[in-house]
């Protein structure tokens, strides 16, 4: 316990050429690297981040992790990826301080909970764990709900999934970067990538801002950038970088033991080991990369928070910080790869779903790469259901107008 | 915080305005269109950063749509044509 | 204790005694005293213990930057005892502590703090397994610094303040306030912003000459004229939290006594931004730097001159710049006792006060600073070192006053997006690059003499006024700023502390020198990588404290030089706020309907749906049975004024309603109504509605209650690029609208209306102007129930009166109020679909069944969403809307059950699921996938709560289910 922590990954030199390069040294790219290196055998193998790992919308989010999306084989990848936290646990021999605190998401009208079934159902037939509770029972799990009927959005009842939780995000990032690079992948900070080589519809290499890397597959993995960079090469998709926010107040002893959420208030709520409330959950309607923090974001969630938990009025908020998420129409994520350019895989726009599936993903790329096939999980994320306008069922609000059209 | 100046009401926080996509110019003509091309017109994929035109309507002000040119790397609006 | 007599600097009024509690016991002090000054004043040196270890603190710098001084007032948690003012039955008590203050049983964890290094967690008590899962309570326990009463009602008296303003100052200094007068005297509006009671900044407690007055008049003087100029606005008490995007400052203000708020939470648009927010003493790395009784120079200071309270017996200084050399002799011409004064700085001292300490007899060791102090809730004595060779001497002192000399205060300047470099001469960060319109001056700019600081001051506030465009040339030779020399302080800690492991870096966190050095050791070296690592400056402070010591150990310890670490961004708010301040009053607010008095007195149950209030049932019964039959029986009555109503008319009038719904519009019958869907680009289902052609070039339509809002906003866009002639008028809160429904209602309405109400004249899907109580209304015959009825549309002011004629005209035909429940039943027994209820983003109009609407292929007027429509018309395997009956009566699956094929195969869900009357068993409509769509396929439900294996089995079926060919909607 008093034992040296040795350097977690060193820095490389960049190599001419590599089997495999990902871009973005975020939870899914350095998943990607660490299953690539550790269980497909490939590892000469290169990570390429702008800063420094996990600097982007991994190392900001509020780490919640869940299984109960709505369509069920989202909801069998997001089992999986639950389920993958212990082990990797233990694999990268690091405490990612997984906390198993279990995870409430609220109803606030009849017709929600109507709407909820449909995810509460298929997670039971998938063998998760995940049940409805009613407003009296919410309060049992916390006690600062207000259960008053005169506040904008009475509560119902809800969702309760006791497998979900939170986990410590930085503590992630750093065990996955440190686990790939103990596989021998190269991890490269602080190198930009500018252009992605095609030639005949192949990938033949990278270009960076520390020079030409000769590679035949290249792995999209870069969030809100990943876009601009399936632009390099030609490819069009339909998704909007977004800044999204979230927020600390000062640390309080324990009051809320589960990860919160309220669709109808704007809260995403967890209280951090340390006793912050973590909370998030607003997102700009135009695009942008500005990860700018706004303070009309800062009071809604205020006004959001104490209607609904009248407690937290007497704490305080001392932090806000935002990131990027790359959303697509349905709200799903977009996974691809070896189609029309051959080498070339993307995986993004998971929107502020990122980070629960960061390592069961980065599991399912890495075969993918190794393969050149396309995992069954990953099958629905295709990007060619926009032009044949099949959604995925993910997004359960009916069509609204707004950003998209 | 940003703002956004309505050709009619002028300087207002985004609070009040809805963001309408990127200014495409109006949709191609149905011979021309493909499910590709629908799509990029309907989603706006250029995810431009920098500066790019597009529509906002002043939704909780005099209800127009106008088009502005804002730096997506700021959020500023360049070109307002006001005094600064 | 007997207050010492300091005429001047003064702030608290020592014929006002004040009592309040403190752990329990009593306690006074006089007006104007703070929390911790009364309680240093008593003799009270630990008012909290820390994060991590439970080590015990005391006040450190009387601006509550850090964590510990936070206690908790009137309930209150996390509220900072350096910045509170007593008042009378204000109760206070520590936080964290387990057992009692003084002898926390916690304190165990400082004694084991060897084995908590750098990243401790992350490399502890996961394995094995079970472990990690038993050690989360303790810690979680154990961390958490204030305490939330679940049953405490925190709300107080809050307010909310929207200002704009040309210039925006914070900090009202010397600088702050001749920059207000220089802005103020071009003309611009000025606000300015200070987080004291009172304007003066450090002037306030200083007693020096500055210009041959005395700093603390000198700051009076500015202070009178600053308040005596209209266009400043001056907001005392008042804290700022941030510059945001384009200048906008929050703030929140603390009420004084006379006001009528506890807070205020402030808004700021501003032209420009002036930041004078001074310097803060950069803290002092040594072993046990934390303990009660050390403290920066500037808190020492203003205890005596301010407070009149003595911060010692024995009064040790360990310091890097003037001003602790000007406080340490006020302190000794108190008749205060300073042992003596430790400077690390080799050069750069003011002769003057040099001279000064030394008629004082106060030694000064040049080159020096404190090592390491011994004591635990009181110092006993400290080691001094000389920073070149390590000789060390021990001292015998009570309270050691200490700082790194002084940093700019940079953070409100961060938190604008200004980047900061290292400047050598100044030792600290400064701004590089500041955004657009925005200034800082005065001591951050590393000015130290007050004619400087007050020119830069007054420079910078005609810099915010030029920035706007008044015209300030003749007012800048008025002041001009002279050169000055310094040598800073250059060192973040002392030599010779070892290994640091009681050398705090972060207060908030318990982060020490040597946990530093171990997360370097591990590559973070970064400093948002180290900060995040280690745990610096991530606490309440929001490194105000740690902020450029990070940077400058990380480079100690690397050996690099200190540009390449930067400190990271800093995040607002500067300043916590309260949640309760921050969300200001209520904002639950809610519309009804000009109906509510009569729904209510009718035995309303009301929910909120959207913006709205609406009625979920009326009396006991939420399966509304009654509701229902007496519709389908005899005659029902329902309010629909949530109705979005809209005219539209113009000569292009039709092409936007071509554009918009994706119903052929050329067929429009006199008299007659159209039913109407609009769809997004995607084809999916938006709205829909009646139109109705009621003009020439002049039509009336109705929307959904949830779409009203947005009508107009959509019909706006989609013409954007068209040069069309139109006007379109919202009427939805103009015109409420009334549903009478069900066999009698002719016969109810031919009571009150002098039209042919007969089948032939007015049928179904009517539309007819007719007067009703002598006010023009329009009636309409629609269905969504599925009976005869009609809809009385008529302006909002008529409403409740038509509701009461109706129900008296209805008495003899059985007339009773229904709601959206019942209504929900009768229209899914039609088969009328509920958008958002049968659709969802990924079904288009074809696959809900209504392609009937659809104008068909279309060309020139460019529908929204016919294009998607086209594509996905001829694909297969997409989920469709289908009806279906439940096999066995017994069964009631609910909306939102899945449909599953083989073991755990989902493919579609059940939209609605009711019991019907008329069909005696429960029914629905699922969206199904459509191999399974067919009338007669079989499908089967999973719903939460059923054994796994079970299926609820159902058939699917014709619909509507009621009244299939329409008759009873004809009659």
């Amino acid at each position: 316990m008093g034992a040296k922590l040795k350097c977690m990954w060193q820095d490389n030199s960049l190599q001419s050429s590599y089997d495999a390069v990902i871009i973005g040294g975020g939870i899914h790219g350095c998943a990607t690297a660490y299953y690539l290196a550790k269980e497909q055998g490939m590892k000469n193998i290169a990570l390429i981040e702008r800063t420094c790992v996990g600097y982007g919308g991994s190392g900001r989010n509020t780490a919640i992790v869940r299984a109960n999306q709505r369509t069920q084989a989202n909801l069998r990848l997001h089992k999986e990826g639950l389920e993958l936290w212990p082990v990797l646990t233990k694999e990268l021999d690091f405490n990612l301080m997984f906390n198993q605190s279990g995870h409430l998401s609220l109803a606030h009208s009849e017709s929600t909970i109507g709407a909820f079934r449909i995810n509460v159902s298929s997670a039971q037939l998938s063998g998760v764990d995940c049940r409805f509770i009613d407003a009296r029972e919410c309060k049992e799990l916390v006690p600062a709900i207000n259960l008053s009927r005169d506040i904008t959005h009475p509560v119902y009842g809800g969702i309760y999934s006791p497998p979900g939780g939170v986990l410590r995000h930085d503590a992630v990032m750093w065990a996955l970067a440190r686990g790939a690079a103990q596989h021998g992948a190269h991890i490269h900070e602080g190198v930009e990538v500018t252009g992605i080589d095609v030639s005949n519809n192949k990938i033949t290499g990278v270009r960076t801002t520390r020079g030409k890397i000769k590679t035949p597959n290249v792995i999209v993995a870069a969030g809100g950038y990943s876009v601009q960079l399936a632009d390099m090469v030609g490819i069009k998709l339909p998704v909007h970088p977004l800044t999204i926010q979230a927020m600390v107040t000062q640390p309080l002893k324990p009051f809320l033991d589960l990860a919160l959420s309220s669709g109808a208030y704007d809260i995403y709520i967890t209280q951090t080991l340390k006793g912050e409330i973590a909370s998030g959950a607003h997102m700009d309607e135009a695009p942008n990369f500005t990860s700018a923090v706004t303070s009309l974001c800062l009071k809604h969630q205020a006004e959001m928070l104490t209607e609904l938990l009248p407690c937290m009025k007497g704490a305080r908020f001392m932090r806000i910080w935002a990131g990027l998420a790359d959303m697509a129409p349905d709200m799903a994520p977009i996974v691809f790869g070896n189609d029309e350019i051959q080498g070339f895989y993307f995986n993004g726009a998971w929107g502020y779903y990122g980070f629960k599936s960061g390592p069961i993903v980065g599991k399912y790329m890495a075969q993918f790469v190794a393969t050149g096939e396309t995992p069954g999980h990953l099958e629905q994320f295709t990007n060619k259901r926009f032009a044949q306008f099949r959604y995925t069922g993910e997004k359960a609000i009916p069509a609204e107008i707004g950003p998209w059209n | 915080m940003f703002t956004i100046t309505c050709p009619i009401c002028g300087k207002r926080s985004q609070k009040e305005f809805r963001y309408g996509n990127e200014d495409l110019g109006p949709m191609p003509p149905r011979e021309r269109l493909t499910p590709e091309l629908y799509l990029e017109y309907i989603y706006s994929n250029g995810n431009r950063a920098g500066v790019q035109k597009e529509w906002w309507c002043h939704k909780q002000g005099c209800g127009s749509w106008f088009t502005v040119e804002r730096d997506t790397l700021t959020n500023l609006q360049v070109n307002t044509g006001e005094k600064k | 204790m007997k207050r010492l007599h300091q005429p001047l600097t003064s702030l608290i009024d020592e014929t006002r005694k004040v009592t309040f509690s403190w752990e329990k016991k009593e306690f006074t002090g006089f007006k104007g005293d703070t929390l911790a000054t009364a309680l240093h004043a008593s003799g009270v040196k630990t008012i909290s213990r820390s994060l991590k270890y439970h080590r015990p603190r005391g006040l450190y710098s009387l601006d509550g930057e850090g964590v510990s001084t936070m206690v908790e007032v009137d309930k209150m948690p996390n509220t900072r005892a350096e910045t509170t003012q007593i008042k009378n039955g204000m109760t206070a008590l520590a936080q964290n502590y387990t057992g009692s203050l003084n002898f926390d049983l916690k304190g165990i964890n400082d004694k084991l703090s060897w084995m908590m290094s750098a990243g401790f967690y992350y490399r502890m008590f996961h394995k094995p397994e079970f472990l990690w899962k038993r050690v989360i309570g303790p810690i979680r326990n154990t961390a958490g610094t204030g305490k939330l009463d679940m049953d405490h009602d925190y709300g107080r008296q809050v307010e909310e303040r929207f200002l704009h303003t040309d210039v925006c100052i914070i900090g009202g200094g010397p600088a702050g306030m001749t920059a207000a007068l220089a802005a103020a005297k071009t003309g611009a509006s000025v606000i300015l912003i200070e987080r004291r009671g009172q304007l003066g900044g450090f002037y306030s407690w200083r007693t020096a000459l500055i210009n041959g007055l005395a700093a603390v008049s000198r700051g009076r003087e500015l202070e009178t004229q600053v308040r005596a100029v209209s266009n400043i606005l001056v907001l005392d008490n008042t804290f700022a939290m941030g510059v945001w995007g384009e200048r906008q400052v929050t703030a929140y203000r603390k009420g004084k006594e006379d006001e009528p708020f506890f807070e205020q939470y402030i808004e700021i648009m501003s032209g420009s931004v002036v930041s004078a927010t001074g310097c803060l003493e950069r803290p002092l790395v040594f072993e046990h730097n934390d303990r009660p009784g050390v403290m920066q120079a500037d808190c020492a200071h203003r205890l005596a001159h301010q407070y009149g309270v003595s911060p010692g017996k024995r009064i040790a200084f360990s310091t890097g710049d003037n001003l602790s050399l000007e406080a340490a002799a006020d302190l000794a011409k108190l008749g205060l006792k300073v042992v003596m004064v430790a400077d690390s700085r080799e050069s750069g001292h003011d002769p003057e006060l040099l001279k000064e300490l030394d008629k004082l007899n106060i030694p000064v060791w040049k080159n020096y600073s404190v090592s390491r102090i011994w004591g635990q809730s009181t110092i006993k004595k400290a080691r001094f070192t000389d920073i070149k060779t390590g000789a060390s001497t021990i001292v015998v002192c009570d309270t050691m006053v200490t700082n790194a000399g002084r940093t700019a205060d940079v953070r409100l300047l961060s938190t604008a997006g200004a980047k900061v470099r290292y400047n050598k001469n100044l030792g600290y960060f400064e701004p590089e690059t500041l955004p657009e319109n925005v200034f800082f001056a005065g001591r951050a700019r590393g000015f130290e003499s007050g004619v400087n600081i007050e020119a830069s001051g007054y420079h910078a506030g005609l810099d915010a006024a030029q920035a706007l465009g008044f015209a300030v040339e003749s007012f800048r030779k008025e002041k001009v700023l002279e050169n000055e020399v310094h040598s800073p302080c250059l060192i973040a800690r002392s030599s010779y502390i070892g290994k640091g492991s009681k050398s705090f870096v972060c207060f908030d966190e318990d982060a020490t020198y040597k946990t530093l050095v171990q997360g370097v050791e591990a590559g973070m070296e970064r400093p948002d990588l180290a900060k995040r690592f280690v745990s610096v400056g991530l606490g309440a402070g929001q490194s105000a404290l740690p902020g450029s010591n990070l940077s400058l150990l990380l480079s100690e310890i690397t050996g690099k030089y200190i540009d390449g670490f930067r400190p990271t961004k800093v995040r607002p708010p500067i300043e916590p706020i309260s949640l309760d301040t921050l969300a200001g009053p209520n904002h639950a607010i809610f519309k009804v309907t000009p109906l509510y008095d009569n729904l209510i007195k009718t035995g309303a149950n009301m929910q909120r749906m959207g913006i709205w209030k609406r009625v979920k049932y009326f009396g006991e019964d939420p399966s509304c049975k009654e509701e229902v039959k007496n519709v389908r029986n005899n005659v029902g009555i329902t309010d629909v004024s949530t109705l979005g109503k809209f005219r539209i008319f113009g000569p292009d009038a039709k092409k936007v309603l071509d554009r918009i719904y994706i119903n052929p519009m050329s067929d429009f019958k006199e008299g007659m109504l159209k039913y109407v869907v609009a769809l997004n680009q995607d084809g999916c289902l938006l709205d829909d509605g009646v139109a109705s052609k009621i003009g020439k070039e002049d039509y009336l339509f109705t929307t959904s209650t949830g779409h009203a809002a947005k009508t107009i906003e959509w019909f706006r866009f989609h013409s954007r690029y068209e040069n069309w002639q139109y006007n379109i008028v919202n009427l939805t809160d103009q015109l409420s609208g009334v549903n009478i429904a069900g066999p009698n209602s002719r016969k109810v309405l031919e009571k009150l209306v002098d039209i042919d109400l007969s089948r032939d004249a007015f049928p179904h899907n009517g539309i007819q102007k007719a007067s009703i109580l002598g006010v023009e209304a329009w009636l309409m015959r629609v269905g969504f129930v599925g009976e005869l009825a009609y809809e009385i549309h008529l302006p909002a002011s008529a409403a409740s009166s038509l509701w009461d004629v109706l129900m008296e005209a209805g008495r003899e035909f059985n007339i009773k109020p229904f709601g959206q429940e019942a209504q929900f039943i009768l229209r899914l027994e039609k088969a009328h679909v509920i958008i958002g209820q049968e659709t969802e983003a990924r079904v288009n109009l074809l696959d809900v069944g209504m392609g009937f609407a659809w104008a068909g292929k279309d060309i020139g007027s460019r529908k929204v969403g016919a294009y998607a429509l086209e594509v996905a018309e001829t694909q297969s395997k997409r989920l469709k809307l289908v009806g279906f009956t439940v096999d066995d009566p017994e069964e009631f699956p609910m909306d939102g059950a899945v449909i599953v094929r083989g073991d755990n195969d989902v493919i579609g869900n059940i939209c609605s699921c009711r019991y019907s009357q008329a069909l005696e068993k429960p029914f629905g409509m699922a969206l199904v996938d459509e191999s399974l769509s067919g009338k007669g396929s079989k499908l089967e439900f999973f719903q939460d709560g059923m054994n796994i294996k079970d299926r609820i089995r159902a058939t699917v079926c014709d619909t509507p289910f009621y009244d299939p060919r329409g008759l009873k909607l004809k009659a």
